[in-house]
């Protein structure tokens, strides 16, 4: 008995020395299911998954409540809803363009957060990827620069997209750090905000591969660089520099306009006027295409059995007046027509994947942000209000012809008038004829009605911010001047 | 920080182990039980000492031994509540038997476990309450935890559903857990705080284990209500904080039935019974429907609208539209109950043995629900030798849960209550196959396994002087196979999944206690452990959609790219270490104080280890010499104590900040962002802290006719985790931190046990009244202090965070009555424009209600678009409730016994969601033809405001807002106005027990020892203000969703034999 005791008191022992040394290991244990921050950035393909983790979260946020299209064609009036989009109603040409009232719409249209992920994406890209050698990324240095050069790019387009949306942004410049001690952070002025991002287009030009260097447009190139920088200082009204980088652009010889029979081809995504798009399209493994953000424009019976009061409906009434519909070869690339019932004709690539759910259809376009026709007649505008108008005349009238339009002679503000017209001619539901009204300051004269000197003078062409989610994260945060009392 | 306490504990045990080995160097062993002279129980925790020093204590079995010196000695043997024994022993002596019989005082009787230390209930400093599992036993219910409703004072208790197998919300001394997010599919049941659950000497946290459910089954369902010896609620922090980061929420230990020295006994009980359909909500069908809906179009049309009237309604010949369909009927039915037992018990020295089997069966109300197990439990005690002893428990339980056809977690019948159709229709047959559960082509199989092993063993080195080793292994598995054929999927696809759980738990301590007396009157006692825990979790998950043949049930055959697969794997380790430490004088002035440090991996790597201290005190103030005239009182004890403990993260790994790899593509490439699911956290993440002040008193009277137990308390839980919103240029929306916010949760616990007649009466009367008094509100919040908002379930009414008012509190538009006439109505007097509501949109008109305008704007909204804070929203209601608990009278006469519980809730504001749904649904967004087609409410008892009424009678007064179908409409029936609040105050008869007892004598002829028959009435009778069905079915935010699943009445007959 005695022997088994001291036996037991011996292993009793031994087993609790054990215990208290093996335990410590066990206190510290690290997920095995998942990466995180501490072994992330040791790769340029792990930089490559946060590239794509930018361009996905930037995809999200404009597909959200298809946001891109409300921000950038229903307050220019090219659509019209039925009671099914009653929600949409107010914001649109009948409601007066009341952005104050979106019930549904608030966590979209009043909210920026989605698009600080991606700013916070961005910074985090631009701070860790200069800590990889190059040795670690397939393509060497070029492939580190141009990674590099893409979250500049993004993140600049990113801000210019809110600050043309809700006016001036809150301005971050580096990711969280230190998440127990944020700061509340009051909105920097416009002008401060655009230079920023005209700071890190300018690296972005430099670190960029040219287009015909890269596979495809869904990545940025130096010529879509070029393009947003032409872009951002035609909204601070700087023509001079929007016509260099215009010009910086189109003289490179990457982009060629395609010809008019195949205008509504540039949709489905590269081809060589295409500078900038976002990746939509379909692929059976990874399912990036989606029904619910193009598919708004369509309606049976593209779409099986979906009643044209379920489609947004172009704004015919309004705009078809100002196409030559026989002549201009857009129009009917623009515009479709069942039964008296119009859509939007340019994402249309319906795709029925999957035989067996017959009621699941995707949409197979890509979103094409910037092309070269935008850039030429950003050109033309440059070269006008810098006093040049022949040059605004040279590129107005090489978009009309590819368009199968006779060019046209006129001079002064006639040649803005046009190039508005000509905008909504090419431009139309491409989600940027909003910017341009604003730009070209054109709502006094198109929307007279909605838009009161004092709205004007109030900036009230902004959308207002939700201040009750946003205010408590933000002390500092104030409404936009017209939606104070609007 | 190791190396310093293991340094410190081996001091300490040399130290132990020398100063008393030198003390009884020449010893025998004198070894033997001490049992209850009564029924030979044996009485764990009786203390044998030898006079002129040298102790030992009774284990489980009653088993003890002990050193005496050569020769005759004088041995006493004492328990409390046990009058003491003296015994003489014999120079060659050394086997014992020792039978006490009990004092007159039962209660004090009870051993209580805090921490790793025993305590008679007379000596111990906190606030703890026992209740035996007798007063549990046979109950119809799949679970024990909910049958401790209205028996345990301080502990809140709501059934808000009564499907078989599911956890419903327990909470100790009020809620201190936030949800942030109650849409993001969070079961109910978590979202108030839950206790630790100590079963057997192994820690469980339920959080943790539900992780890896896919059933949704209720952990606590695995044990046999049956087997249960007692359970014991620690609330204050003398008890908690020994259990350190995971004590806060309060600690319930359970402890199974063993064997009993003496020959073998067999017992087995049946009971089975039926379970009411339950009483639905009056549906007003068929031509009723159609007169109820026509008038509301006739009353409320204009000539334009009343020329479409939906042929639904109009074509009342039609056999497609004629039928008076109670939709709700479809899904309920009659069910039942069934359970029996068997066990098997004895013992010997060497050995005792206990070992139960137990099958429930529980038919549920709705279709397709139920709950079976099947259990297994053996718990054995070996005497190895007379210094080593060593006992094993083994579990092994079986569930299987029938979820129902519902289709959310918080669903259990196919049709949202809000959405049902009107009885006009006649559901075809492939749908009534379907709802009525009768459909054999789907499939949906939920199991859970769950094993247990604990061993415990104990060496004693010295008299006074034990070390034991304790080791469990526990395991879970939990699967869920699902197959559903391509006729009834929504998209025609056909869907098979299988997904499997697992949960490991590795746990061991060691632990050394030692106690002795000095100087006769000082008694100390000293326990130090050492434990580790271990748990592991993991699981696959296999989807796939069109299954290639109706005939194959399981994922197989799938093309590639229907089919998606994951898996995951996690560990989280826990290192601790305590002391605990006792002392009193003369049992008189007692004082006990304990220290844990916990080292947690969930931990942030700053901040590994948190220690929790606590001290309490008691003073028998009846023990005085002074108090000897007061004859009347048995026992006066004060308490009081103070300490902390806290709560752990549910993350396994909190302090890491996970990137989201499971987002899809972009062109091709895989997607990695921070995760955004899981919020940024910091690398000090810690526990969440809590601490408790405690005072209490004790007051027996009246030879124990009257007891009274009352604990005021105030705990205050400190920086809870939480995820808040978090400054939105920070790219994060939320933040997984220690949030600078403090929640008090204050109260009262009051319990009081009266004997009601005298003890030479034949019949015995016996209440126990408990009561307990909370009060929930919010200390500090984040930001200085700044109010911040969250949605409730269903984004209805807002929830409103303020300092003062309390967690899931509401914030809403007050609901005063309706404008009956254009002169009630007030008019600005700088505009001359009515008051309005939404943004000026809707300029007020008679039959509107009276929503006040607290801003004095003239328009009545929530104003969420302007930078103001609040708009005309005001905090109204709270639904944690003010006063719990129960009132339970027994009667015995003869061998008749019965039992009557009753429990209540008062001070509990709810809200009726799902009526709210019903009216909004009238309007149905201006679309008559939905108006047509949808369930209406029972609308004959409502007083509408009518304008046919109005126009008739200029003193029409209505109780109700416009009705009308044709609007217009600015949501005046959503809940974020307080039109729909009621008083969710409720008293239940919850159960009714009647039992008789065969006698004895008589049995005996047929070799019996026990005969018992019984019949349970459960969930009798509410008496209530509110107009929901049952106002304990709602929510722990207190919505009535129309959803639950009602709590049936059960009634039950059972049989109980021994032999």
């Amino acid at each position: 008995m005695k022997t088994i005791q001291n036996k037991l008191s011996v292993i009793a022992a031994l087993l609790l020395l054990m215990l208290v040394s093996s335990c410590s290991k066990y206190i510290n244990l690290k997920p095995e299911d998942a990466t995180y921050d501490e072994v992330f950035w040791k790769s340029g393909a792990n930089v490559d998954k946060a590239l794509a983790g930018a361009y996905g979260s930037f995809r999200s946020a404009l597909r959200q409540d298809a946001g891109y299209f409300i921000f950038g064609s229903v307050p220019s009036a090219e659509f019209v809803f039925s009671g099914n989009f009653w929600n949409y109603q107010d914001i649109a040409y009948n409601g007066n363009f009341d952005f104050g009232y979106a019930p549904y719409l608030e966590g979209t249209v009043w909210n920026w957060t989605r698009f600080y992920a991606v700013v916070n994406q961005c910074h985090l890209i631009v701070e860790n990827t200069p800590g990889i050698d190059e040795s670690l990324f397939e393509g060497g240095a070029d492939q580190k620069n141009q990674s590099l050069g893409e979250a500049y790019f993004l993140r600049a387009y990113t801000y210019f997209y809110m600050t043309r949306i809700w006016g001036d942004p809150v301005v971050t410049k580096e990711s969280l750090k230190d998440p127990s001690n944020v700061q509340p952070i009051a909105r920097t002025p416009e002008a401060e905000a655009l230079d920023y991002c005209i700071e890190d287009l300018l690296k972005a030009v430099d670190l960029l591969q040219p287009a015909s260097q890269l596979e495809a447009p869904t990545k940025a190139s130096k010529g879509a660089a070029q393009a947003l920088l032409a872009q951002i200082y035609g909204w601070k009204h700087d023509y001079a520099n929007a016509g260099k980088y215009a010009q910086d652009l189109i003289s490179s010889g990457e982009y060629a306009l395609v010809s008019g029979d195949h205008f509504g081809d540039i949709f489905k995504g590269s081809n060589s006027e295409s500078i900038f798009e976002i990746f939509m399209k379909h692929d059976d493994a990874n399912k990036e295409g989606a029904a619910d953000f193009f598919g708004n424009f369509l309606h049976s019976p593209l779409i099986k059995d979906k009643d044209p009061y379920y489609a947004w409906t172009p704004n015919l009434e309004l705009f078809a007046p100002i196409y030559d519909t026989t002549n201009d070869l857009r129009f009917k690339q623009t515009f479709g027509d069942y039964d008296g019932d119009p859509y939007l004709k340019k994402y249309a690539n319906v795709n029925y994947y999957d035989p067996t759910q017959k009621s699941v259809y995707v949409v197979d376009n890509n979103l094409v942000m910037i092309r070269l026709a935008d850039v030429l007649l950003l050109r033309a505008e440059a070269a006008y209000k810098t006093g040049d108008e022949g040059t605004a005349l040279l590129y107005l009238n090489q978009v009309k012809a590819r368009a199968g339009l006779e060019p046209v002679t006129i001079s002064g503000e006639d040649i803005m008038e046009e190039l508005m017209f000509e905008r909504y001619r090419e431009l139309y539901g491409e989600g940027v004829l909003a910017y341009d009204l604003i730009r070209m300051d054109k709502l006094k004269d198109w929307f007279p009605d909605q838009y009161s000197a004092d709205r004007l003078a109030k900036k009230g062409y902004y959308w207002p911010l939700d201040m009750r989610t946003l205010l408590p994260q933000n002390i500092l945060l104030t409404q936009n001047e017209w939606w104070k009392n609007h | 920080m190791i190396g310093v306490i293991r340094t410190t504990l081996l001091v300490f045990f040399g130290y132990c182990l020398f100063g008393i080995t030198e003390a009884n160097a020449q010893a025998r062993t004198v070894s033997g039980v001490i049992l209850d002279q009564k029924n030979g129980t044996p009485l764990e925790g009786a203390t044998i000492s030898l006079k002129g020093g040298g102790s030992a204590v009774a284990d489980a079995a009653g088993r003890f031994r002990l050193s005496v010196p050569a020769g005759k000695q004088t041995l006493v043997v004492s328990f409390v509540d046990y009058d003491p024994k003296t015994i003489e022993l014999g120079a060659g002596q050394d086997i014992l038997t020792v039978r006490l019989s009990e004092k007159t005082n039962k209660n004090l009787g009870d051993v209580v476990v805090v921490g790793y230390q025993r305590q008679s209930m007379k000596k111990t400093t906190s606030s703890v309450q026992v209740v035996s599992g007798k007063s549990i036993e046979n109950l119809p219910a799949p679970s024990f935890e909910s049958l401790l409703q209205g028996k345990v004072s301080g502990v809140n208790i709501q059934n808000f559903s009564g499907a078989p197998g599911v956890r419903n919300t327990f909470t100790v001394r009020g809620n201190s857990t936030i949800v942030t997010d109650l849409n993001s599919n969070v079961d109910d049941a978590k979202t108030l705080s839950t206790p630790l659950y100590v079963i057997d000497g192994i820690p469980m946290s339920i959080s943790d284990l539900e992780s890896v459910s896919s059933t949704g089954t209720n952990y606590l369902a695995g044990i046999n209500v049956n087997d249960i010896e007692s359970i014991m609620v620690q609330k204050d922090a003398a008890a908690t904080a020994v259990w350190g980061s995971r004590g806060a929420n309060g600690v319930i230990l359970i402890k199974t039935k063993r064997g009993r020295v003496g020959k073998p006994q067999l017992r087995a009980g049946v009971y089975s019974g039926l379970v009411e359909k339950p009483k639905l909500m009056r549906t007003v069908a068929g031509a009723e429907e159609r007169a109820q809906k026509l008038d509301l179009m006739r009353v409320y049309s204009n000539y334009f609208q009343l020329a479409t009237i939906p042929q639904v309604l109009s074509d009342s010949l039609n056999p497609a539209f004629n039928n008076a369909t109670d939709f709700q009927d479809l899904f309920y039915q009659k069910g039942s109950v069934s359970n029996a037992d068997l066990s098997v018990s004895g013992g010997s020295d060497q050995l005792s043995y206990r070992v139960g089997m137990n099958y429930y069966d529980e038919n549920g109300i709705v279709r397709q629900t139920g709950f079976k197990r099947y259990s297994l439990r053996g718990n054995f005690d070996f005497r190895i030798t007379p210094k080593l002893n060593m006992n094993l428990n083994l579990s092994a339980s079986r569930l299987d849960r029938k979820v129902g056809l519902g289709r959310g977690r918080n669903e259990v019948v196919p049709i949202d209550g809000t959405n049902m159709p009107s009885s006009f229709y006649k559901p075809s047959e492939a749908d009534l196959a379907y709802f009525m559960g009768s459909y054999d082509k789907i499939k949906d199989k939920n199991q859970t396994n769950i094993f247990n092993g604990y061993m415990q063993l104990n060496y004693d080195i010295l008299p006074g002087l034990q070390y034991s080793l304790q080791g469990s292994i526990s395991a879970t598995g939990d699967n869920r196979d699902r197959f559903q054929p391509s006729e009834i999927t929504t998209d025609g696809r056909s869907f098979a999944s299988s997904e499997a759980n697992r949960y490991q738990q590795y746990y061991v301590a060691n632990v050394l206690t030692g106690s002795r007396t000095f100087a006769k009157n000082h008694n100390l006692g000293i326990t130090l452990s050492q434990s580790f825990q271990l748990d592991d979790k993991s699981g696959n998950s296999i989807t796939g959609y069109n299954v290639p043949d109706d005939n194959i049930r399981v994922v197989s055959g799938i093309p590639q790219k229907d089919l998606s697969a994951s898996s995951y794997a996690k560990r989280a380790g826990l290192l601790s270490y305590m002391g605990q430490f006792s002392y009193d004088f003369k049992g008189k002035y007692i004082l006990n104080a304990s220290w844990r440090a916990d080292a947690s991996s969930r931990f942030g790597a700053d901040s590994k280890w948190g220690y929790f201290p606590a001290i309490s005190a008691a003073y028998i103030l009846s023990d005085e010499k002074f108090m000897d005239k007061i004859s009347w009182i048995d026992l006066l004890k004060l308490r009081g104590s103070y300490g902390l403990s806290g709560t752990q993260p549910d993350d396994f790994y909190a302090p890491y900040n996970i990137w989201d790899v499971q987002q899809g593509t972009y062109n091709g490439t895989v997607i990695a962002t921070p995760s955004f699911n899981k919020p940024i956290s910091l690398p000090d993440l810690t526990w969440n802290k809590s601490n408790q002040l405690n005072v209490g008193f004790d007051l027996y009277m009246f030879k124990n006719r009257l007891n009274i137990t009352v604990d005021a308390y105030r705990r205050n839980s400190l920086n809870p985790l939480l995820d808040l919103p978090f400054p939105f240029f920070t790219g994060y929306t939320k933040q997984y931190y220690n949030a600078p916010l403090k929640i008090l949760n204050e109260g009262f616990d009051i319990l009081i046990q009266t004997r009601n007649l005298g003890r030479g009466s034949k019949l015995q009367w016996t209440t126990n009244l408990n009561m307990s008094i909370n009060k929930n509100r919010i200390a500090a919040l984040p930001n200085g202090n700044r109010t911040f908002y969250a949605n409730s379930y269903g984004y209805n009414q807002q929830l409103i965070y303020q300092v003062g008012s309390p967690i899931y509190g509401w914030a809403q538009m007050k609901y005063q009555g309706v404008y009956n006439n254009q002169a009630q109505i007030p008019v600005n007097p700088l505009t001359g424009q009515p008051i309005s509501y939404f943004k000026t949109y809707y300029p007020v008109k008679p039959g509107f209600p009276i929503w006040q305008d607290v801003n004095h704007d003239w328009d009545v909204w929530s104003d969420e678009d302007k930078g103001e804070a609040t708009g005309d929203l005001v905090a109204t209601g709270n639904p944690n409730p003010r006063i719990t608990g129960g009132l339970y009278n027994e009667f015995n006469y003869k061998n008749f016994s019965l039992g009557v519980l009753c429990v209540y809730t008062i001070g509990r504001d709810i809200i009726n969601t799902f009526e709210s749904s019903q009216y909004t649904n009238v309007w149905n967004y201006g679309d008559i033809n939905t108006f047509a087609s949808h369930r209406l409410p029972d609308l004959s008892k409502v007083n509408y405001w009518r304008p046919d009424q109005s126009s008739k009678n200029p003193n029409y007064s209505a109780d109700f807002p416009s009705l009308s179908p044709y609007g217009p409409n600015y949501y005046q029936f959503f809940p974020f106005s307080t039109l729909w609040n009621e008083n969710g105050s409720y008293f239940k008869i919850r159960s009714l027990t009647l039992g008789y007892n065969f006698d004895r004598n008589k049995l005996e002829r047929f070799k019996l020892q026990g005969l018992r028959i019984y019949s349970i009435l459960d969930n009798i009778y509410v008496f209530q203000k509110s107009k929901v069905p049952d106002a304990e079915l709602v929510s722990p935010q207190g919505e009535y969703r129309g959803t639950a699943y009602p709590l049936p009445r059960k009634y039950t007959l059972g049989i109980e034999i021994t032999l």
